[in-house]
């Protein structure tokens, strides 16, 4: 057990230790960034950044004797210090503190104006953008009084992102009359595909159809709870799997089955036409008007070549018979037209 | 006491209640004269509670349609309540009528704060009701107008959380001349007014435009516009922005499908400065789809980003390449699960003059959804969510990840 112990801990020891070369290529970028401020800090006769620099070279020096004397860990923590030392001279003398205070000012204000779009819709996605952003914006200020310029306008362009990416989220993708819309057009996408699906008899498209319905229902379930990014997410997933169920069916359209359809109608339009337009309740009369309407369109459509749709009126023509004849049945059952 | 029964029974409840919490956690390291970490944490547990009531639903709502709903929500951090109410009547079979209402109060409270946060947050009281008229002209043509009031009230006020109302109008139309055919035309008007704080006021105007096709040969093409113009009192502030993007997706049989997406996006703004500069996005997006049944997707496919300042090379300029892999399951039993997974790099084309340093990154996000339990009215939901963020940069000492998961668990009944 000992042994093994032992054999874990160097191997955690080989994998944690630093690699000499890797150390040495962070030693020399350290050296770059302190001769890149050495070029503007020295002639820019403002003693503090110089200050700041010096301390800056005298960490990279005893890093480099950490590294001859094979250190390697804290000659790395050294020279990212005499780095960090560096860019910060570096930002006395190139950053302007005021460009900087703007830049956190502009941020702010964006801030201000998400804050009550981000608390309003509740996305989770959004609500991480957010946390980021403010964390990020914090440290900005938090960089920015410690007078590290390059860091504070480092975060706060990201926190700038961050809301940036929220916003877009919010207000084009998320914001409630839009997904609104996607869940009225998955609706109408629907209607229009429900009677070509159903007539067809593809068991597959069904399924596909009924599981798009059931999506549909949550989404708008979602939307009411205010959780807009699940609902749109759902709404195009139903919206997505309808059309595929409604291109399978326009695929299978066979003539075969619009004709079976279309002279199944006529024959109950021959058996039942005069007693429907004998019947005292104007209701029969008129839907058996409707189904001659829809039987004329299929016939058209039909002619020009537009399967699916045909069978759409077709098959409608079939339901309106079917209820002319169920009111009808008020006194004579339908004949069964399967 | 018959009416009453008549009018219980007329009416369909819902309920959701459940716990959930978030955990979020972003780590940078600032290194001076010794190596530290500095973390921002952030972690929120809840206990909530929303009924939502309307009418049960008929065939025909010739009377309109209407829903109440009341949300109350105890956390650590705040305890909130929200209230909408929201219908619509139709006037004749063209013309309804919409009305909506939303208001929140949210209480920030210190006692039982799991960690001490670094930011503050701010109580306050929102007010949002908007009207609106629906014309349906013919079976192609949608028009709407609508009018709506936000009045957002911080208690108390401060110089960052400011109080102010916003008054919304909108004009749109809809045209669907045929199936898989639509057109849409909004025009907004909005105006803030912030009154302890004038130079926030702005005037803005927008306009979005759009139309999509769908063809039976298993092809989407979708195309949209958003216009913004925005004033406020200081010039260098004011700006118009366009928004185009575009999106095209081709079915390739039944198991794949390709998605090609542009989206660009122009800022100028009325005077610039060095804080506020002109800037131009683009990103261009390719997708491929295999879709294994009904309830399995995989998508992968490249992404290509750039942001540049229009007048001239800027220390904020940059490309971006990624590689996005995902997929999504959406099962019969109740389960829904999507994952996405983005690895890519960021080139600052003035990286070694600049403050910021190339990075590499992956985003990983995983959200799930099960319906473990399902009753007559329901069921037992467990939700979660998982996002992992780091990025890895040229410059050690610029390294940052963020890291946040949520979990909730909801009974509906």
């Amino acid at each position: 057990m000992k042994r093994f112990t032992l054999l874990i801990l160097v191997l955690l020891g080989t994998v944690l230790a630093q690699s000499p070369d890797k150390v040495r290529a962070e030693l020399q970028r350290t050296d770059e960034v302190i001769e890149r401020a050495r070029v503007v800090v020295e002639p820019s006769g403002n003693e503090e950044a110089r200050t700041v620099l010096r301390s800056a070279v005298e960490i990279q020096n005893s890093a480099w004797e950490g590294y001859r004397g094979r250190r390697y860990r804290w000659a790395l923590s050294r020279t990212l210090a005499a780095r960090q030392r560096a860019w910060q001279a570096l930002d006395m003398v190139v950053n302007n503190p005021e460009r900087v205070r703007q830049e956190i000012e502009r941020t702010a204000q964006l801030m201000q104006e998400a804050e009550p779009l981000v608390n309003r819709i509740e996305d989770q996605r959004a609500q991480d953008l957010w946390q980021m952003a403010r964390s990020e914006q914090a440290a900005a200020e938090d960089n920015y009084r410690a007078r590290r310029y390059r860091m504070a306008l480092r975060f706060t362009i990201t926190a700038r992102e961050h809301i940036g990416a929220a916003l877009k989220l919010l207000r084009q993708v998320l914001a409630p009359e839009r997904v609104e819309l996607e869940l009225e057009r998955t609706e109408r996408v629907q209607e229009r595909a429900k009677g070509p699906i159903q007539a067809a008899k593809n068991v597959r498209a069904q399924e596909m159809f009924q599981r798009a319905l059931e999506w549909q229902v949550q989404a708008r379930n979602r939307f009411r709870e205010r959780f807009f990014g699940r609902a749109l997410r759902l709404t195009l997933a139903s919206r997505d799997l309808t059309l595929r169920a409604w291109v399978l069916v326009n695929k299978d359209v066979s003539p075969e089955l619009l004709e079976t359809t279309l002279s199944e109608t006529e024959r109950l339009f021959d058996l039942w036409s005069e007693q429907l337009e004998k019947e005292k309740s104007g209701e029969a009369r008129r839907l058996l008007s409707e189904a001659r309407n829809h039987q004329q369109t299929a016939r058209e459509l039909q002619k020009a070549g537009k399967l699916a749709a045909a069978l759409q009126e077709a098959t409608q023509a079939q339901r309106l018979m079917n209820r002319a004849l169920e009111v009808l049945e008020s006194g004579t059952p339908a004949p069964d037209s399967e | 006491m018959i009416y009453l029964w008549l009018l219980v029974g007329s009416l369909n409840p819902r309920n959701e209640i459940g716990v959930s919490g978030d955990y979020f956690a972003q780590r940078y390291v600032v290194i001076d004269t010794v190596t530290r970490d500095t973390s921002a944490l952030d972690t929120e547990l809840r206990l909530f509670w929303d009924f939502g009531l309307e009418p049960k639903k008929t065939e025909k709502m010739e009377r309109g349609e209407w829903s109440a709903g009341n949300g109350v929500a105890f956390s650590t951090r705040s305890i909130r309540d929200r209230l909408n109410l929201s219908g619509t009547l139709p006037v004749n079979s063209w013309l309804q009528l919409q009305g909506n209402y939303d208001g929140e109060l949210r209480y920030y409270h210190p006692g039982f704060l799991l960690k001490t946060d670094s930011v503050s947050y701010a109580s306050y009281l929102n007010n949002n009701l908007s009207l609106g008229v629906d014309f349906t002209l013919g079976s192609g043509w949608n028009f709407s107008l609508s009018e709506g009031l936000e009045l957002q009230r911080y208690l108390p006020e401060d110089s960052y959380n400011t109080s102010y109302l916003l008054n919304r109008v909108r004009l749109g139309a809809e045209l669907k001349p045929d199936d898989g055919l639509f057109f849409i035309l909004v025009y907004g008007n909005n105006r803030l007014l912030v009154p302890s704080a004038d130079t926030n006021n702005y005037a803005e105007h927008t306009v979005y435009g759009g139309a999509e096709v769908y063809t039976m040969g298993g092809s989407r093409f979708g195309i949209d516009n958003y216009f913004t113009r925005r004033r406020y009192w200081d010039r260098f502030r004011s700006y118009w922005e366009e928004h185009p993007n575009v999106t095209f997706t081709q079915d390739l049989g039944t198991d794949w499908a390709l998605t090609i997406e542009e989206d660009f996006r122009l800022t100028e703004f009325d005077e610039t400065t060095a804080v506020y500069q002109n800037q131009a996005e683009n990103q261009l997006r390719l997708e491929a789809e295999w879709r294994l049944g009904s309830s399995f997707a995989l998508r992968f496919g490249p992404q290509w980003e750039l942001s540049r300042n229009v007048e001239r090379a800027d220390e904020q300029d940059y490309n971006e390449w990624a590689l996005s892999l995902g997929g999504e399951v959406f099962t019969r039993t109740g389960l829904s699960l999507t994952i996405e997974d983005r690895l890519g790099m960021r080139h600052y084309i003035a990286a070694d003059s600049g403050f910021q340093s190339d990075y590499r990154f992956n985003e990983f996000n995983l959200y799930g959804n099960w319906q473990f339990l399902t009753t007559r009215r329901g069921g037992l939901v467990l939700e979660g969510m998982i996002n992992i963020a780091p990025e890895w940069h040229r410059e050690a000492i610029d390294n940052l990840a963020a890291f946040s998961y949520s979990l909730g668990l909801k009974f509906q009944f």
